[in-house]
């Protein structure tokens, strides 16, 4: 007996779906801006965050920084960012790269801000000095990214056993 | 070389932004094979080499601009950003029509699903009753302006670089305003609309001309930046905010100008040829009869 060979149509369907999925959480730079041309050394430096509102979770921070001079982009600078909750306890660092950024010209971090609550932030450049914003962060929202992809499996599902019914 | 270099080396691959083009040019690529082969005993085939390349350029472009440095370089400077807003709407909508996309799309779905798909659009149904309505070539127009004047709102403009949600729909709405454009100017189908004649279309693609150009010239003379995003990011390539914003102005005032004015030339040319044919024929018809006159 030949082997039902998997429809084109279905597949093409499964992988669009994949697709669609795994790039919702590809989404960088831009968000929300903390700092915008705040004096650090001789440079200025414009902080930016996502998600807006920010939430419990990975927290992404992009960082631009210029000559306080003449506005050129820096782009061999060291900057590492550090988030200390109100209490006190379980700071979380990290170092922002260019490497991870769309364009050389941003420097990025993702830091895990694991509780709700006051959080103060502060972008350290090497050798220029620190600067700090305070960010409020709310309890994570519930992912749809699941139920949505059971919601759009049940249909698949639904739709294939009617057409086996039609048929 | 060092703007080229960082512009076009700096490619960011979004899934979610490849899935529908990937598909739709399979699609397209298995439709042209099929028709070239059943119409290959014809002299005249729908499936043209230059309908192949008008529809894969139409492609590629859009996923440049989509992608590219282009992409990411447009959050650093405003002209980058409107490089990339002109190829999606001026060069990539225009060429996808151009390579006729329908019977080949169509003709990419396997047997069953391509009659379903052909016998929906031909019937009358709510579906293409409301489609033609709201794709009616003033509405298209008017989708086309709005879509130009109300992303330039300095709010709404620098909401779309905060957040990426914001800037992929500004992008959904440029492409979807100018396929919708490009369909009356092109013809294309499916028909659903009586085809405007050649000239009317000149006349269709220049209305769309003076609100680009009129935006346009106010960036390109504004004294004050418009965008503050712009305002605190850092300066490449030596390139100031203002002269910027002005190059980015002078690119949608003189590029969109020049792409409008070029198709406008393309339709009027059109028209000319078509109207020539028109006479020659006439005036073979007439040679005809006085020939059957004199022989009779």
């Amino acid at each position: 007996m030949r082997a039902r060979r998997p429809r084109a149509g279905m597949i093409l369907a499964a992988v669009a779906l994949w697709l669609a999925l795994t790039g919702a959480a590809l989404a960088h730079g831009g968000g929300q801006p903390q700092l915008i041309l705040a004096p650090v050394g001789p440079y200025q430096i414009t902080v930016w965050t996502n998600p807006e509102p920010p939430a419990a979770g990975v927290m992404h921070f992009t960082i631009a920084l210029a000559l306080a001079a003449s506005g050129a982009a820096v782009t061999d600078a060291e900057i590492e960012v550090l988030a200390a909750p109100a209490d006190g306890t379980g700071e979380v660092r990290g170092r922002a790269s260019t490497a991870a950024a769309a364009t050389p010209y941003f420097y990025e971090a993702d830091l895990r801000l694991p509780t709700p609550g006051l959080w103060q932030i502060t972008v350290e450049v090497a050798g220029a000095g620190p600067v700090s914003f305070p960010l409020e962060v709310q309890p994570r929202p519930p992912s749809l990214l699941l139920p949505l992809a059971a919601t759009l499996l049940l249909l698949l599902l639904a739709g294939l056993g009617w057409l086996r019914l039609r048929r | 070389m060092q703007v080229l270099r960082e512009l076009f080396t700096t490619w960011e691959w979004r899934p979610e932004v490849l899935a529908l083009p990937l598909l739709l040019g399979i699609l397209y690529l298995r439709g042209w094979r099929r028709l070239a082969q059943i119409e290959r005993q014809r002299r005249r085939s729908l499936a043209t080499p230059w309908r192949l390349l008008a529809y894969f350029s139409g492609l590629a472009i859009l996923l440049t601009a989509l992608l590219s440095g282009l992409d990411s370089f447009g959050a650093l400077l405003f002209s980058v950003h409107m490089i990339q807003h002109l190829l999606i709407m001026m060069v990539a909508a225009p060429l996808i029509w151009l390579g006729d996309p329908y019977p080949f799309l169509l003709w990419g779905l396997p047997r069953r699903p391509r009659q379903r798909v052909a016998a929906f659009l031909a019937q009358p149904s709510p579906f293409r009753r409301g489609l033609t309505q709201i794709t009616h070539p003033f509405l298209a127009w008017l989708f086309l302006v709005a879509a130009v004047w109300v992303w330039h709102d300095p709010f709404l403009y620098d909401l779309t670089l905060r957040s990426a949600w914001v800037h992929d729909l500004e992008h959904l709405h440029f492409f979807a305003a100018a396929m919708i454009f490009s369909w009356h100017v092109t013809a294309a189908a499916p028909r659903f609309h009586r085809p405007l004649s050649y000239l009317k279309r000149a006349g269709y693609v220049l209305a769309a001309l003076p609100p680009t150009m009129i935006l346009g010239v106010a960036l390109s003379f504004a004294s004050a930046p418009w965008y503050q995003h712009y305002v605190a990011v850092p300066r490449v390539w030596g390139v100031t905010v203002m002269a910027d914003q002005m190059y980015g102005g002078v690119l949608m005032w003189v590029g969109g100008s020049m792409m409008y004015l070029l198709a406008a030339l393309i339709l009027a040319a059109r028209h000319l040829a078509a109207e020539e044919r028109r006479r020659g024929a006439a005036a073979a018809v007439q040679l005809r009869l006085r020939w059957q006159e004199q022989q009779g």
